[in-house]
């Protein structure tokens, strides 16, 4: 790595399907409300979500005085796809959000991976699964094994994004695949 | 062999000289650990006479055949008769009982006996040995506990808690039991991740178990350790070992831990099959040259200064 002479800001991206909890993962990352472009949902509402993402999510974390991490969420939603390459160029790293209770959990993941491989071939990324407390014995032991039968071995962590800690121990993940 | 030596109403200076005395049992290729008394079974528990709790402590132990040493404020030598030692007595005196009170108590003969299909192996290790000849869910037993493996789903499962709670802290001990598992446990179990009880397990009991064979395991996965945001330590070394680093010197060197730790963070993962055997060729597929923009070092220092990356675990 270089050494990099002035401050210059530094970039994440949380992504993932719509519900998944990139919204409330930028939450909890954050040290003040993050700027959220949320509307309520015209569709039928899904469980407890209401209100959906019309574009995107951003949150700034200071690294230290001079430093700050933008924090950008990528919506989920398909008419919003031609942002993604923006929103992704000069990310260090990805957060790809997945709901556990979604059926067909791992075409999801592999889908989500493929599509930022293309944009950003070899990004980091670590995936974060969210709502594990509301199926009865989650398990991400198949969802592993699928990535791992294709060669991929990126962390992949169940959490709570509500949880701050555990959203920042997701970060320290994806930093521990650069170190 | 691994001898367990507990502690009861000792003061902290007596604790730091059983200690430093349990470590010279390593002449006599001995390996010891000890630990505070919770009642549970062990191979010698150290007492202080003159203190009550003491006194409770080894007469329970009576019952349980399980060997005592006394300590006394009488005098300086070690009493092979009753097993009594003063406190002043010199580090080898204090080596000297032990060996005498293990022998006694045919702690060493059975330490050096063969041993038949792991079941006297410590625990972790046992169940490390049972899981690798698996892909299937394990029944594993001890004292009266039963903890459900499921390999399957990546959890542990016990009646309880407290069963759960009680299974740890039988992992550095022998006298684990296995059979398959129908992958069915209890209707109402208590669940927990199976990478976060067998990592905080190597944790735990590192400095019991041999040196780990890196060199012959590669990462097959990463640890889930999500709900576990105070285990830092094992992240920086599956980071490691990902990117091929195959000594435990070089992991302990480059991360600051302690090779015991480094080792024992090993045998956990291996007990969660997160490690495969080095020269199987069906994961870790090369990734396509990465057109990310690494951040700058200083930049990446920051991230993880500000996200507790190098943070000591415990």
């Amino acid at each position: 790595m270089m050494e990099n002479p002035d401050s210059a800001a530094v970039k994440l991206v949380i992504a993932g399907p719509v519900g998944a909890g990139k919204t409330t993962t930028i939450r909890s990352l954050s040290e003040t409300e993050p700027l959220s472009t949320e509307m309520p949902m015209t569709e039928a509402a899904m469980g407890d979500k209401t209100t959906t993402t019309v574009a995107f999510d951003f949150s700034t974390v200071m690294l230290d005085e001079e430093v700050p991490l933008f924090i950008y969420g990528l919506p989920g939603q398909s008419r919003f796809q031609h942002m993604w390459p923006i929103i992704l160029e000069g990310a260090f790293g990805v957060v790809l959000v997945l709901d556990a209770r979604d059926e067909v959990l791992e075409g999801t993941c592999q889908e989500w991976l493929g599509v930022l491989d293309e944009i950003v071939p070899g990004l980091p990324v670590v995936i974060g699964v969210t709502k594990t407390d509301t199926l009865e014995a989650p398990s991400l032991r198949s969802l592993r094994s699928a990535l791992a039968s294709k060669g991929i071995v990126l962390p992949v962590f169940t959490f709570d994004a509500r949880n701050r800690e555990q959203a920042n121990h997701v970060i320290r993940a994806l930093l521990a695949t650069m170190a | 062999m691994n001898i367990d030596i507990r502690v009861a109403g000792t003061g902290e200076d007596l604790q730091k000289r059983l200690r430093l005395a349990s470590g010279l049992l390593l002449a006599h290729k001995i390996r010891s650990t000890v630990r505070d008394w919770d009642g549970t079974r062990c191979d010698c528990v150290v007492v202080t006479g003159d203190d009550l709790f003491g006194q409770r402590v080894r007469a329970y132990a009576a019952l349980k055949q399980i060997p005592v040493l006394t300590i006394t404020r009488a005098n300086d030598t070690f009493d092979s008769a009753t097993n009594t030692i003063g406190d002043g007595a010199p580090l080898n005196l204090y080596v000297r009982a032990f060996l005498a009170i293990l022998q006694a108590g045919d702690a060493l003969s059975r330490a050096r006996a063969p041993v038949p299909s792991g079941e006297d192996r410590i625990g972790l290790l046992a169940l490390s040995r049972a899981l690798a000849d698996r892909e299937g869910d394990l029944l594993a037993m001890v004292d009266g506990i039963e903890v459900h493996i499921l390999q399957s789903s990546g959890l542990v499962a016990a009646r309880s808690q407290q069963d759960l709670e009680q299974a740890k802290d039988q992992l550095g001990s022998p006298g684990w039991q296995f059979r398959d598992s129908d992958g069915k446990p209890c209707d109402s179990c208590y669940f927990e991740s199976l990478d976060i009880f067998m990592i905080r397990a190597g944790i735990r009991y590192g400095g019991m178990l041999p040196a780990f064979p890196v060199a012959e395991y590669r990462l097959g996965c990463w640890p889930d350790l999500g709900t576990a945001p105070d285990l830092v330590d094992p992240l920086r070394i599956a980071s490691l070992v990902a990117k091929g680093h195959r000594s435990l010197d070089e992991l302990a060197g480059l991360t600051g831990i302690d090779q015991s730790q480094v080792s024992g963070i090993l045998w956990g993962f291996r007990a969660a099959s997160l490690l495969v055997p080095e020269g199987r060729r069906d994961t870790l597929a090369g990734r396509p040259e990465s057109k990310a923009r690494m951040p700058y070092a200083n930049v990446f220092q920051k991230l993880a200064s500000r996200f507790g990356l190098f943070q000591k675990s415990w």
